[in-house]
């Protein structure tokens, strides 16, 4: 039996899905809480929201909850391990030209690249103490797996096609991993090269595959940002893969990544 | 319950620190290859995890062998010959300097004069870089899935997605 769950937190659809009969829909819901909690922590589009007291200086970093002392702790890492690629301080461009309301000003950070991975990962913790072996959580389009459904030996990940909406790429047979793609196509040229301040040329969309979906997610998200370097800097990523699709509509990926295609 | 580990060892916080040096060695390493590809006989390397390092440097040839007549310094001389080492880059995981050897203005082979960690793991990432990346023309499919991994969506775009389809599916 599979049952999906939806709910609407920090802008997406999260769906959850879990294969095990015996873990029951509290288990889900206590996720789903979760998750709103880091929304209500962490969201830049929220004025009452720690990260926003943050950027208009009404508290301290010291101040701030534990949770988002260690996450901006992690950005600050992720940023030194990306050249700089994964920069909480990048102007962030909303779907439109200019940055969202309060959103990208001089000085404000927006955590959101490393909190939904992370987030995601701190929910399933929560569905592996219920008891879940083998479920999936998609929290718009980024994906934590685990174990597999029941008769088959792995989740069947669809990459969606960078220029198609509504058809998928490749597909991959992952258990235990993380998927997540980083790309123009869903919500405008959203990543910038922090270097430059301008959306990358010649990329598409990065996926990078791996055991950690916080780390999968800023890796993604840092090689988009790089743009035709982005490809060669995922061939040196210990334990993670990646698939690159480019604009002159080639694909690249690392030499792990064979092992996982379908 | 089988559970099948297909990505590979976590990654405690050690393995990631090594995996930012050899992460700055291979993209040192496209970026030769980059080069390559543009006709420049010699590049480069280096950068503290900043890949874009390697796009500007000037190129620092030290051997000249026979068979490159003219091309003293000449590193910047298309279709050049020899094996060039480049700039040593220090950074914050140690240094960092690449060699690579052309013949006829084409990258034949790159090695490592120096990197921060131990020779077998640099030898592990230099095969893994760059040059043999799979390269594949971008196909659309159909076939069964699980679950779409895509740019982020948002609540507003995903009622017309196929995550969105899928979901109704199970």
């Amino acid at each position: 039996m599979r049952r999906s769950l939806v709910e609407h937190i920090m802008g997406m659809p999260i769906i959850v899905e879990v294969c095990d009969p015996e873990v029951d829909e509290q288990a889900v819901e206590r996720a789903f809480a979760w998750l709103r909690f880091v929304d209500a922590t962490f969201s830049t589009y929220r004025p009452d929201s720690e990260v926003s007291r943050l950027n208009r200086g009404e508290i301290g970093l010291d101040e701030a909850h534990a949770a988002v002392r260690s996450v901006l702790g992690r950005c600050e890492r992720l940023r030194e391990l990306t050249g700089g690629y994964f920069d909480v301080r990048a102007p962030y461009l909303g779907p439109g030209t200019a940055p969202a309301a309060g959103r990208g000003g001089p000085g404000s950070i927006d955590p959101s690249g490393l909190v939904k991975g992370w987030s995601v990962l701190g929910a399933g913790r929560l569905l592996d103490r219920a008891g879940a072996r083998n479920y999936a959580i998609n929290a718009g389009g980024d994906v934590l797996l685990r174990g597999h459904p029941p008769g088959t030996d792995g989740w069947r990940v669809g990459i969606q096609h960078p220029r198609r909406r509504d058809q998928i790429a490749m597909v991959l047979s992952v258990a235990d991993a993380a998927v997540a793609t980083s790309g123009a196509y869903e919500r405008g040229e959203h990543i910038v090269d922090p270097h430059t301040g301008r959306p990358p040329d010649g990329v598409l969309s990065v996926t990078v595959v791996g055991p950690d979906l916080a780390s999968a997610d800023a890796y993604a998200t840092a090689a988009y940002a790089m743009g035709p370097d982005g490809a060669g800097w995922c061939a040196g990523l210990d334990g993670y893969e990646a698939i690159v699709m480019r604009t002159d509509d080639t694909v690249l990926t690392t030499p792990g990544l064979d092992r996982l295609r379908v | 319950m089988s559970r099948r580990p297909k990505t590979g060892r976590a990654a405690s916080p050690r393995r990631l620190t090594a995996a930012a040096g050899a992460t700055a060695a291979a993209a040192a390493t496209a970026a030769a290859a980059a080069a390559a590809a543009a006709g420049v006989a010699a590049v480069v390397t280096g950068c503290g995890g900043n890949p874009k390092i390697g796009r500007s440097n000037t190129p620092v040839p030290v051997t000249t062998p026979a068979g490159s007549s003219g091309a003293a310094g000449g590193g910047s001389t298309p279709k050049a010959s020899g094996t060039f080492t480049g700039v040593d880059v220090p950074n914050r995981f140690g240094d960092v300097q690449v060699s690579i050897t052309v013949r006829r203005g084409k990258i034949t082979d790159v090695g490592w004069v120096k990197l921060p960690y131990d020779r077998a793991r640099s030898r592990y990432i230099s095969q893994q870089a760059a040059p043999i990346l799979r390269s594949e023309v971008l196909d659309a499919q159909s076939a069964r899935i699980d679950i779409v991994s895509g740019a982020t969506y948002t609540s507003d775009s995903w009622a017309s997605s196929v995550a969105s389809a899928l979901s109704q599916v199970h």
